[in-house]
């Protein structure tokens, strides 16, 4: 999860590459068994080849009383060519589930997954009913399917793809009903005129009797009973008709869609003459005549002008009743009617509707995740900050402010974390920042230097192993039911006891954690975790409840308060035996290896290894494992085994100090770090972070005794040694990945410093958190087997919340981003930008404080000047607002005006001129610039370490997509920092105080304040500024929000402040 | 006009001799307190009027003929006064007398279109246009919370009702009064060209009956007058284009003291280089003047007048105006040049030194009031500690708001309120959070 970008980068790329190799290969004269299999296999379109499946589509079949099921139309219109459509058909249409009643019933739709493993075809088929009054039954069976070769789209997308179907059903429907209707109506009518024809008949007949004889009288009587008879059964259909309408009638109320409708239908009126008129089957006018069923009372009075289309199958006010053929049986020969006028514009609105679901959901199942987690950021959207269009953090996401208020004062909080920290005998760098100083770079050579080949195997096959065990293997305990409480309750069992436990309960990953890989959120966002509150802070509230030693904290639930130490242990325990089962049996093919594999594969692991990070904390608690004291020397070699450690370090300072304050603050303090660790925003994240501690342990079949505090040392390095080869392993196979996964515990080690209660004490709710509890527990194994929560299908009230992944993003989603990475789009040339030109941290740490950043050349470099600004608009951060930050080029000279909205421009600089003379001083002051001609960067020297840190990984990178993954999650980090900042300070009443209205001393008291926050978060130098201007951004926006609620017209907007960074500046060559 | 502004100021760069470089700021200006900018855009032309009408809101005037008052601690654009059909030139703000309309806040407005708008303060209304004088007015001052003076054309006594009282006509022979200030005893003192006319207020026997009367004209400025500033009840000044200050006192209307800033065979330039534009009084005793490009401070409480704080070369161009910032710890001059710039003392590092100062001009300073006052001691020069610079334009207005900051307005058309990040940033901590507190999750 950590690396998930940077990962679907390298995996896109990565098939094109192997794409490129097969080529190769088939030029060279080599049979065909000695090449080596250098093609990856796709883990999610294993039988895509197989089907021909090239996309997902949606296909529209009908049960016809005619030909039998048969496929209609499909979307698009050439989607599923290389696919048997028919046998398809049949297949999806093998269900009744209409209701075999006497008597006119409205049948409900129905909605079935249907899976073919063999053909490696899966779809989500809505069936439903359309009515049509020259049908059998007046029942025309029709199914929508979407079909696809994913089955784990359908699965982790369920709700959303049931909505969209019953979305568009809801369209096809209710323009069914009213065509219906109108269609009885009509009939009725017709009726009625037959009824008098035949009484006319018959009173004729009569009239005629004087003349005729007898002979002539039983012709009559004949007559007259077939007569009878005719209008009995005109009778009997008529009250049939009566029946029906009154049934219908009353579903024909949804208001929203009638003015959908008929704002269609003026559409259509006011282009009465389209300019292709060959294209019938689009046009809108088709159906006009049509549509003035919408009511019966044909309100339309432009439906009478002759400019009607010759088309027109009833013309309502010219509409003559026909005879109806009572003597025959009624037959049903005739050629049936298609889906366009059955439904009138519910078909056009339908399809569009199935359509556009089809563009938004054809793509990638990576993708789709990533826009969903991505979804959970946009609300509130004032709080939500983009970078470069793409969201990359809210700051109030999933909070409900109603609690915000109930702050606990700094100084608790700050004497809380003083005891927590207290330095501890043994342990003389635990209270230090080193551990989390760490550098990516030196992490990361390490880390590729240690590796083997061996256990590159073993650590990936490992995960891809846990990986598939998340669909595969049944839930024998339920994990769900265990709250951290439970969980973390055996911190109190005295040490002995624990050691007892022995090797058993740490094995290894959990069942939990592979169930939580199944599900959808392990994608979760890098920077989610620390953003989106319903998970990762509630969970933190949850384990603050838990670890309720010396603090009062109002726990929500009685599990909080009464642990189950005995259950507690024996689940876990089990849950450790079962995933260990699943992590001995490796599949073979997983194990086999090759860089492009592990490139695709570590999207899994990308996944999977966060969980196992959070779990290496969390688990461990409950082993009591003293390892690596010295670890603090050495943080960076650990990839992700370094949060464990951290945890472990921890939780054996506790240990050796009997003062239960502190083993509470311990194990809040990496608690914390689960927290954040745990990305995937939704409840199960929870669980997830029991995922698996020991994996790395019980992978190298090293188990660890508990060593007593004597052998402390050697245990440490030992363990160590294990620790960094595994991981080391996943580093050197996919150097990407590595870094992510360093990068992440880079990450998770700045968290462990603070408390979940220091840091946002008004974020902990216990509504949150029961509510996240429950919803883990109510949906604990998602991907299994689903179940529609509100399947019972009554038509969508119009009210419903739209889902939350609807593509109709102002911003752009990251997969499409990093996916179409092109010319013009923001970062497109960053890495070619980022090696030409030297010093460039000090262009970016500018953008990253807000200070503008002026680009300047001359006409003849208007392209590189171009260049550079698109590519650096990366790094431009923004709240989701229309202004415009940046500008590509810009003949003026720049205000000071623009600069309160642009941050990122390209300056024309007349060839005559000097820079100086032609940008204004005031503007000169306050802006970074950068002379693409003479290659000189006049800028504030950054000073701090996300920076270096970055651009340490440039050539790491092969592509922009690559390095633009990685780059979101790199702000996503940042913002996830400055997240923390915003609520531990600025939210706080430390950040709320006027020392003094001197702006001198108000501006040392204050600074003092927040580098002491900083200084916790792991933030140093320049690096605080980038934090500070985030949350004044997000500050800025929310005042705003509010400032423009209340006020009335003739206010003017709140103008945006314009920081004047005066600062020493000094020039680079670049 | 900006245009034009900015041709003859850059014209005049050119011109003068340059005799004394201009300090530059420090790099990175650490001692400058302004580190946060809100630009307020909605004026056309050049904004010349800034004033404060409450603890919370000033109004800004200019060239476009419209006023609008702003929100100090956000910016915002309350209200917008249109209705004048020529530039406004002056402005005055009368206190609330009673609550209720009329009673209310109120914001007179003249222009030289020959009228006369009093405006709601608190809505921007528009409740009376007066165009009884019938004639361009160039200056207003309020003699009490009643009754309202304007000077232009000709000089009119209205109250706050809009009934004209009283019209003077033709008072100046050639000359618009462009200046007026009211001193002791209810007179009225203004400035036309180079002769300044004292008038007494004579009250009738009920509200509608007062008048002005001229006391006496005093001639003894050789050139135009360009600015009057009140010392004290006892006296005033007047300073003109060649540079003069005069001191006079205000139940004589005699001349007391004349001071010139340049030794005469400076004066002779006859480029009017160190013209009197601005004056500020302190502690009703110093008076600073800014002339020229410099600006200077004097005492006029002892017998012989010292200059007690004198900077000749603080900007590129003329200073528009000053006055004192953050209670004194700064003054900032508004200049052409497109700058204003903060002066006083580098800060010493002594916690003692800095708890000291009483008065402004000590915090100004940072000497003793009886070291400053002292014969021997010399004339001290500010340093330079900080040049707010954002305007397009030459700066025309400055208005101190405390601790919310300060206001500029320039030529560009734009008013900038300059504020403290750090401040800033601490007040909006308070805002979200309050705001938070009442979030229900649902915007």
């Amino acid at each position: 999860m950590f690396g998930e970008y940077a990962q679907i980068a390298r995996y896109v790329q990565s098939s094109q590459e192997s794409l490129n190799q097969n080529d190769l290969y088939g030029v060279e004269p080599l049979p065909p068994y000695l090449r080596p299999s250098l093609i990856p296999p796709q883990p999610w379109g294993l039988k895509r080849e197989k089907t021909g499946l090239g996309e997902d589509f949606i296909m529209v079949a009908e049960f016809s009383e005619l030909e039998g099921p048969k496929p209609l139309m499909t979307i698009p219109k050439d989607g599923g060519a290389g696919f048997d459509q028919n046998m398809f058909a049949v297949k999806i249409l093998a269900v009744d589930h209409q209701h075999s009643t006497e008597g006119f019933t409205i049948t409900e739709d129905a909605q079935v997954v249907y899976s073919d493993q063999e053909l490696g075809v899966y779809a989500f088929v809505h069936h439903l009913v359309l009515f049509d009054n020259t049908a059998r039954g007046f029942v025309r069976p029709y199914c929508i399917a979407y079909v696809t070769s994913q089955q784990r789209k359908i699965m982790s997308f369920y709700e959303e793809i049931s909505w969209q179907m019953k979305k568009a059903a809801r369209y096809l429907k209710y323009g069914n009903r009213m065509v219906f209707v109108g269609d009885l109506e009509r009939h009725l009518k017709d009726l009625d005129h037959t009824k008098g024809v035949l009484l006319n008949q018959v009173s004729k007949m009569r009239l005629k009797d004087s003349d005729v004889g007898d002979a002539g009288q039983d012709i009559r009587k004949n007559a007259e009973a077939e007569l009878y008879k005719g209008l009995q059964t005109i009778r009997q259909s008529n009250l049939e008709i009566m029946e029906i309408l009154s049934i219908l009638k009353p579903l024909l109320s949804d208001r929203r869609l009638e003015a959908r409708f008929k704002v269609l239908e003026e559409r259509a009126f006011q282009h009465q003459f389209p300019s292709n008129p060959d294209n019938l089957s689009l046009q809108e006018n088709w159906y006009n005549d049509l549509s003035a069923l919408n009511g019966l009372d044909t309100r339309y009075g432009s439906l009478n002008e002759p400019r009607l289309s010759p088309l027109t199958l009833f013309k309502p006010k010219e509409y003559k009743p026909l005879l109806v053929e009572t003597k025959k049986a009624k037959r049903f020969n005739s050629a049936l009617r298609g889906l366009h006028e059955l439904c009138s514009w519910g078909a056009k609105e339908g399809l569009k509707k199935l359509r556009c679901f089809h563009e938004f959901f054809k793509r990638d199942l990576i993708l789709l995740m990533l826009d969903r987690n991505e979804s959970q950021m946009k609300y509130p959207s004032f709080s939500s900050v983009c970078h470069a269009e793409c969201m990359t953090g809210n700051f109030l996401s999933g909070i409900n402010g109603s609690e915000t208020s109930n702050f606990i004062p700094e100084e608790a909080m700050l004497g809380f974390s003083r005891e927590y920290l207290r330095p501890n005998g043994s342990i003389g760098s635990f209270d230090s920042l080193e551990s989390f100083k760490s550098a990516d770079s030196q992490s990361l050579s390490l880390a590729m230097r240690e590796g083997s080949p061996s256990s590159v195997r073993t650590g990936d096959s490992q995960i891809g192993n846990n990986f598939e065990s998340a669909q595969s293997s049944p839930r024998k305990y339920d994990f769900s039911l265990l709250t951290e409480n439970e969980y973390y309750s055996d911190e109190d069992t005295p040490q002995t006891e624990k050691q007892d436990e022995g090797f058993d309960s740490r094995q290894g990953s959990s069942s939990s954690g592979s169930d939580v890989a199944g599900q959808p959120d392990v994608f979760g966002h890098p920077a989610s975790h620390g953003l989106a509150f319903d998970t990762g802070w509630s969970e933190s509230a949850q384990s603050s409840g838990s670890a309720k030693a010396d603090h009062s904290f109002d726990s929500w639930g009685s599990a909080g308060h009464k642990p189950v130490k005995g259950v507690a242990r024996v689940t876990l325990r089990r849950g450790l035996e079962n995933s260990l089962e699943s992590s001995k049996s490796l599949d073979p093919a997983m194990a086999d290896t090759g860089l492009s594999k592990t490139e695709i594969t570590s999207r899994k692991e990308s996944s999977e290894t966060k969980g196992q990070n959070a779990a290496n904390a969390s688990a461990q608690d409950n082993e009591n494992l003293p390892l690596v004291v010295y670890e603090s020397q050495t943080p960076q070699i650990t990839g992700s085994g370094f949060p464990k450690r951290e945890g472990l370090n921890r939780k054996k300072s506790a240990l050796e100090s009997d003062e239960a304050p502190e083993d509470c603050a311990s194990d809040w303090s990496y608690e914390r770090k689960d927290t954040l660790l745990a990305d995937s925003q939704t409840k199960e994240s929870t669980e997830a972070t029991y995922v698996s501690s020991d994996s790395f342990q019980s992978v190298s079949g090293r188990p660890h005794a508990p060593s007593p505090s004597s052998q402390v040392k050697e245990g440490a390095t030992e363990d160590r040694q294990v620790v960094d080869r595994n991981l080391g392993l996943t580093h050197h196979l996919a150097s990407l990945h590595a870094t992510i996964v360093r990068a992440d515990s880079d990450n998770s080690s700045v968290f462990t410093e603070i408390s979940s209660k220091e840091l946002v004490p008004h974020l902990l709710r216990p509504e949150i958190l029961y509510s996240s509890y429950k919803g883990s527990s109510s949906s604990p194994n998602y991907g299994l087997d689903d179940v529609d929560p509100c399947d019972d299908y009554v038509d969508i009230p119009a009210s419903i919340v739209a889902s939350p992944w609807r593509p109709k993003y102002g911003s752009l989603s990251v997969g499409d981003w990093v996916n179409n990475v092109g010319h013009g789009r923001p970062g497109y040339c960053l890495l070619e930008v980022l090696t030409t030109y030297q010093h460039m941290q000090h262009v970016i740490g500018s953008l990253l404080i807000g200070r503008p950043v002026l680009i300047a050349g001359s006409a003849r470099f208007e392209g590189e000047v171009c260049r550079l600004v698109n590519a650096l608009s990366v790094f431009v951060g923004s709240v989701r607002r229309k202004r415009q930050h940046v500008l590509e080029w810009m003949s003026k000279p720049p205000r000071v005006s623009d600069l309160t909205r642009l941050r990122l421009v390209g300056v024309c600089r007349p060839d005559r001129r000097l820079l100086e003379s032609f940008i204004p001083s005031a503007v000169r002051q306050t802006c970074t610039i950068m002379d693409v001609e003479k290659k000189i960067v006049l800028a504030p020297p950054y000073q701090g370490h996300f920076i270096p840190a970055l651009l340490s990984k440039r050539k790491v990178f092969k592509t922009d997509a690559q390095l633009l993954s990685f780059i979101q999650w790199w702000l996503m980090d940042i913002m996830s920092k400055a997240f923390l900042f915003y609520h531990s300070f600025c939210m706080s009443s430390a950040g709320s105080i006027i020392y003094s209205q001197s702006a001198k001393d108000q501006r040392d008291s204050y600074c003092g304040a927040v580098s002491a926050v900083m200084a916790r978060l792991g933030v140093k130098d320049s690096d605080c500024d980038i934090l500070e201007h985030l949350a004044e951004l997000a500050k800025f926006s929310q005042l705003e929000q509010s400032g423009s609620h209340g006020n009335n017209q003739s206010c003017g907007s709140m103008p945006v402040p314009l920081r004047l960074h005066q600062k020493v500046c000094q020039v680079f060559r670049c | 006009m900006a245009l034009l502004q900015r041709l003859l100021s850059s014209e005049k760069i050119k011109r003068e001799e340059v005799d004394e470089p201009c300090e530059e700021v420090e790099e990175g200006q650490p001692n400058n307190p302004y580190t946060e900018i809100l630009l307020l855009q909605h004026h056309t032309d050049i904004v010349r009027i800034l004033l404060r009408i409450s603890d919370k809101r000033f109004v800004s005037a200019g060239d476009d003929s419209r006023a609008v008052i702003w929100d100090i601690q956000t910016g915002q654009r309350i209200a917008v006064l249109t209705g004048h059909s020529h530039p406004i030139t002056c402005l005055l703000h009368l206190q609330a007398t009673g609550p209720g309309g009329q009673g209310g806040p109120l914001i007179i407005s003249g222009s030289p279109d020959k009228q006369i708008r009093i405006w709601n303060a608190d809505t921007g209304a528009c409740l009376h246009i007066l165009s009884d004088h019938g004639a361009s007015v160039r200056c207003l001052q309020m003699l009490s919370d009643e009754l309202v003076c304007a000077g232009g054309e000709n000089v009119s006594l209205w109250n706050r009702h809009g009934q004209m009282l009283h019209c003077i006509k033709s008072c100046a022979n050639d000359d618009y009064v462009s200046l007026m200030i009211a001193v002791k005893n209810e007179r009225i003192v203004t400035a036309a060209g180079k002769d300044l006319i004292a008038y007494r207020l004579d009250q009738g026997r009920d509200n509608t009956s007062s008048r002005l009367v001229e006391i006496k004209q005093m001639d003894l400025h050789r050139e135009a007058i360009l600015s009057l500033c009140v010392i004290s009840t006892s006296c005033f000044a007047s300073g003109s284009v060649d540079g003069t200050i005069i001191i006079w006192a205000a139940s004589t209307l005699q001349a007391t003291k004349k001071i010139t800033a340049v030794a005469d065979g400076e004066a002779i330039n006859n480029r009017f280089s160190h013209s009197i534009q601005a004056m500020l009084c302190v502690q009703e005793r110093y008076v600073f003047a800014g002339t020229g490009y410099g600006f200077f401070a004097f005492d006029v409480s002892t017998d012989k007048e010292k200059i007690v704080v004198q900077k000749r070369r603080a900007h590129l161009s003329k200073i528009t105006c000053l006055g004192l910032a953050c209670g004194g710890e700064f003054l900032a001059t508004c200049s052409e040049d497109k700058c204003l710039r903060l002066w006083g003392r580098k800060p010493s590092g002594d916690p003692w030194q800095d708890g000291v100062a009483l008065t402004p001009m000590e915090r100004f300073t940072g000497v003793s009031s009886s070291e400053l006052n002292s014969p021997s001691s010399g004339v001290w020069e500010p340093a330079l500690l900080g040049e707010c610079c954002a305007h397009g334009g030459s700066v025309q207005g400055f208005l101190d708001f405390d601790h919310e900051g300060i206001v500029t307005c320039g030529a560009d058309g734009l008013v900038i309120i300059w504020k403290n990040w750090e401040m800033q940033k601490v007040r909006r901590n308070q805002a979200v959070q309050k705001l938070l507190a009442h979030w229900d999750g649902v915007v």
